[in-house]
């Protein structure tokens, strides 16, 4: 059913939340941070994932995060003090579920590898007995539930008939549960009949939040009690749920009609207020539950989520918006005769006020790097345990905030630096006592906002790059030739050569022949720059510098060779008149532009761009950062202002162009590119005449 | 029985039209190509293009297709002619290569023709050695032979840059 398909996909969005969550608070109580809120929102995290694999029947996961639950419970209520050790198995536990909700997600019915050793670890701490533990959600409730029923249950085998009385409680709805799901699934229970009770109140008083109906239903089963109280039990924080049949009575044909009274006189004054009576609820600790759950419901109610579809839509259009409003204000300028001040007035407001909305859609879709990098700590547990190495990962800025559509793509190439790091970096245990350094290293991902740009560094206190065997195995594949030894650094960007991996002997971590050349490619399609530094015997950082978006960004337009081109913004420093400007020729024939008294390299866009030396122009230098070798100056024809633009894909349609990031349309409507200077200058100053260029 | 019998006229007309596709013709040098009239978009005059750097000679560049970037190929550069001398009686041919739009750039539109499978009549191997499969068949109509173009093996997309 596509419903069903859509509730599941809401389910594991959800999950995925609540995994990151549950991953955060168990840091902080592992660090002995945190407080009885932070036990009690790691609990309710597990809770809920629970109660949802419950409503899906995803089994595996449901059995272990009821044995999950209990352990997490015994914390809370403080029978398990929470060490160090009992923190990294929860954490580890912790993994497990979330790879157990991605199997889930996939179909798969894999079991993971550490399933089993975790969970006897869970037994062992939280002392229970594998054989209740991995039978269900039963046991808790054999444990907690009021006494009364316990006694009968043993001898009660033959089939009965027990009804229950559900009456929806105000946050039933907005907790995501729905009656019909419920009765669905408890069909499994051999639900035989359900009765609604109640009226629909007149419909001004009507509030379709709040049911106003309760319902029946009548199992005939001969499982235990406890079983069928096992199965409402994800239902109790946000209905009213009672045992209508009296357990030692034997079924009888009766007693359908008995029960109807009895639930319409005891549901109907119950069911459109929210007191219920917090004595029947089966379990002491229920009250705070349900008064969690409200607090979460109120606070979730604040957020929307909204399908990334439809805010693309509303993105393009803005983009849309911006390009007509630039060609009206182009007109507007070109118009001569146009002395109405206050139209102009008009469009310089629609300007700012178009700004202002783009600036606010795009907050929308910023996300903060933390849904990335919350995954992290995982992928170094999972590596310390497979190499027998000992890390921690520390994360700073999570909170800086990205585009979604630069999340999204971010995970790869991170996930992939910090194997390279756990993998090449991070020495062995001993090694590292041996070199004085602590035992257990550390990995730092950190991000923070420059400018329009985000930067994510990643940095390490491991043996750093080893830069004879990067230079011995760059040799070997013939990268560089022994005679003309690069400089040190040099050595250091061999790592981000195509198909260049330097580990001895292929682990199942690294070295799989994808190597840092594959995250350096991925950053550079986000428009992104990746750099390392290399400290040999100390650490090594990676450095990857990113837009804050894809959509749009300030540019300034040039042009060159009668076209137009878009320089970004920030990667412009000045721009000068060549005429104003002392010029010095090399004997190599490149020339050199005196700027306050430095010389920077002059580099002919037109040549670079391979466009005939036409006649005129040149006249202008636009002085840009390279950000790898410094400043440039790029001589083009003439300079024409500075402005917003919208990015649009040229691979979309054709494939990607060396030198060129994007496109962007003019308010003219005509075409203008987007120039990635860093990648321009790697055609024109790595070989000095670069391409051949055909005219 | 009866449900066979009914079944059989209304079968054979739909054989008919299956086996018969109609085709957009243009014209480049007085040559007619024709293409599938189901991946052509819509047909365009033309409008200068923005040029790119470092691409082959027959890529005239990029237009803006109300909001996307679309780039626009010269048909007479791409069978090795000169580059077409684009003016405004010039139309540009926007066609589906798979997912992507691409432009064409033709010296006119011709015509919309029916052409019968059968009648597509195979490429003479060893005529056109290199580009013999950028031409999927030719067909004669109205005393004129049309050649019909493969697009996928005509503008190739090479996947990805290096570097």
């Amino acid at each position: 059913m596509e419903e069903d398909e859509d509730y599941q996909s809401l389910f594991f969005t959800e999950c995925h939340e609540l995994l990151a969550d549950l991953q955060d608070h168990l840091d902080l109580l592992s660090q002995g941070g945190g407080d009885g809120e932070t036990v009690n929102a790691a609990f309710r995290a597990v809770h809920s994932v629970k109660g949802g694999a419950a409503a899906f029947g995803f089994d595996q996961l449901i059995s272990f995060a009821h044995v999950f639950e209990t352990v997490m419970d015994k914390v809370r209520s403080n029978r398990l003090e929470l060490t160090e050790e009992i923190g990294n198995v929860l954490l580890r536990a912790g993994d497990v579920m979330e790879q157990l909700v991605e199997n889930a997600q996939n179909g798969s019915d894999a079991t993971p590898d550490n399933l089993k050793k975790v969970l006897s670890e869970l037994e062992e701490i939280g002392d229970l007995d594998p054989q209740t533990a991995t039978g269900g959600a039963a046991p808790e409730v054999v444990a907690t539930a009021a006494a009364p029923e316990a006694d009968t249950e043993e001898t009660e085998l033959l089939t009965r008939e027990l009804v229950f009385s559900l009456t929806p409680g105000p946050d039933f709805f907005s907790s995501g549960h729905d009656p019909l799901r419920l009765f669905r699934a408890a069909r499994a229970h051999n639900l035989i009949e359900v009765r609604a009770t109640g009226e629909v109140p007149d419909i001004d008083a009507f509030d379709p939040d709040i049911c106003p109906l309760s319902w029946e239903l009548v199992f005939e089963t001969e499982v235990p009690l406890a079983d069928i109280r096992a199965f409402f039990e994800i239902y109790d924080a946000t209905a009213e749920i009672r045992l209508l049949t009296e357990e030692e009575e034997p079924a009888t044909p009766e007693v359908p009609s008995e029960p109807v009274a009895l639930a319409e006189a005891e549901s109907k004054p119950t069911a459109p207020t929210a007191e219920r009576p917090p004595s029947a609820e089966p379990a002491e600790d229920q009250p705070t539950q349900q008064e969690a759950t409200q607090q979460r419901t109120t606070v979730i109610s604040k957020s929307l989520r909204v399908e990334l579809a439809r805010i693309d839509r509303l993105v393009n259009l803005v983009g849309e918006m911006l390009i007509t409003q630039a060609g009206l204000a182009q007109r507007l300028t070109e118009d001569e005769k146009t002395e109405d001040l206050d139209l102009g007035h008009s469009v310089d407001a629609m300007s700012r006020q178009l700004r202002e909305l783009q600036e606010s859609v795009m907050a929308i879709r910023a996300q903060s790097v933390k849904s990335v990098f919350s995954r992290m700590p995982r992928v170094v547990r999972d590596l310390s345990d497979k190499l027998g190495k000992e890390a921690r990962l520390e994360l700073a800025g999570e909170h800086t905030e990205v585009d979604t559509t630069v999340i999204e793509e971010l995970a790869e190439p991170l996930t992939h630096m910090l194997r390279n790091s756990m993998d090449h970096g991070i020495e062995g245990p001993e090694q590292r006592i041996a070199l004085g350094k602590p035992k257990v290293g550390t990995i730092t991902l950190s991000a923070e906002h420059r400018g329009e740009r985000v930067i994510i560094v990643i940095e390490d206190d491991g043996q750093g790059i080893d830069r004879d065997r990067v230079l011995q195995k760059a040799v070997e594949r013939g990268l560089v030739s022994e005679d003309e030894p690069p400089s040190p650094e040099e050595i250091d960007q061999l790592i981000f050569h195509p198909g260049f991996s330097t580990a001895a002997e292929v682990s199942s971590v690294s070295g799989r022949g994808v190597g840092m050349d594959v995250v350096k490619k991925k950053i550079q399609q986000l428009g992104g720059r990746c750099t390392v530094r290399n400290h040999p015997g100390k650490g090594a950082s990676f450095t990857i510098t990113l837009p804050l978006t894809l959509a749009v960004m300030d540019g300034m337009t040039i042009t060159t060779g009668g076209q137009q081109f878009v320089l970004p913004l920030s990667s412009v420093v000045e721009a000068v008149r060549l005429e104003n400007c002392q010029l010095r020729q090399l004997p190599d024939d490149s020339t050199l532009v005196e700027r306050r008294g430095e010389y920077l390299k002059l580099i002919s866009l037109r040549r670079v761009l391979g466009m005939p030396d036409g006649q005129g122009g040149n006249s202008m230098a636009i002085i840009v950062d390279t950000e790898t070798s410094g400043l440039v100056a790029l001589q083009v024809d003439d300079l024409i202002g500075q402005r917003q633009v919208v990015l649009k894909s040229l691979e979309a349609n054709f494939q990607r162009v060396e030198g060129v990031s994007g496109a962007t349309i003019l308010g003219d409507g005509h075409v203008a590119l987007i120039l990635d200077i860093p990648a321009l200058l790697t055609l024109s100053g790595g070989c000095p005449q670069p391409q051949e260029l055909v005219h | 029985m009866t449900d066979i019998e009914m079944l059989e006229p209304s079968v054979e007309p739909d054989r008919q039209i299956d086996r018969s596709r109609q085709y957009v013709t243009f014209l480049v040098d007085d040559r007619s190509y024709g293409v599938d009239i189901k991946l052509v978009r819509e047909i365009k005059q033309w409008s200068p293009t923005t040029g790119l750097p470092n691409q082959a000679r027959y890529t005239r560049g990029v237009l803006n297709l109300r909001g996307t970037i679309v780039p626009v190929h010269d048909l007479r550069a791409r069978f090795g002619g000169d580059l077409t001398n684009a003016a405004e009686n010039h139309v540009v041919v926007i066609v589906w290569i798979g997912d992507k739009t691409v432009g064409i750039l033709v010296d006119a539109v011709s015509d919309i023709i029916s052409i019968a499978t059968d009648d597509i009549r195979p490429v003479p191997p060893g005529q056109q050695t290199g580009d013999a499969t950028i031409i999927s068949g030719l067909v004669s109509s109205d005393e004129d032979m049309v050649a019909l173009l493969n697009l996928d093996a005509l503008f190739p997309f090479s996947v990805g840059g290096t570097l």
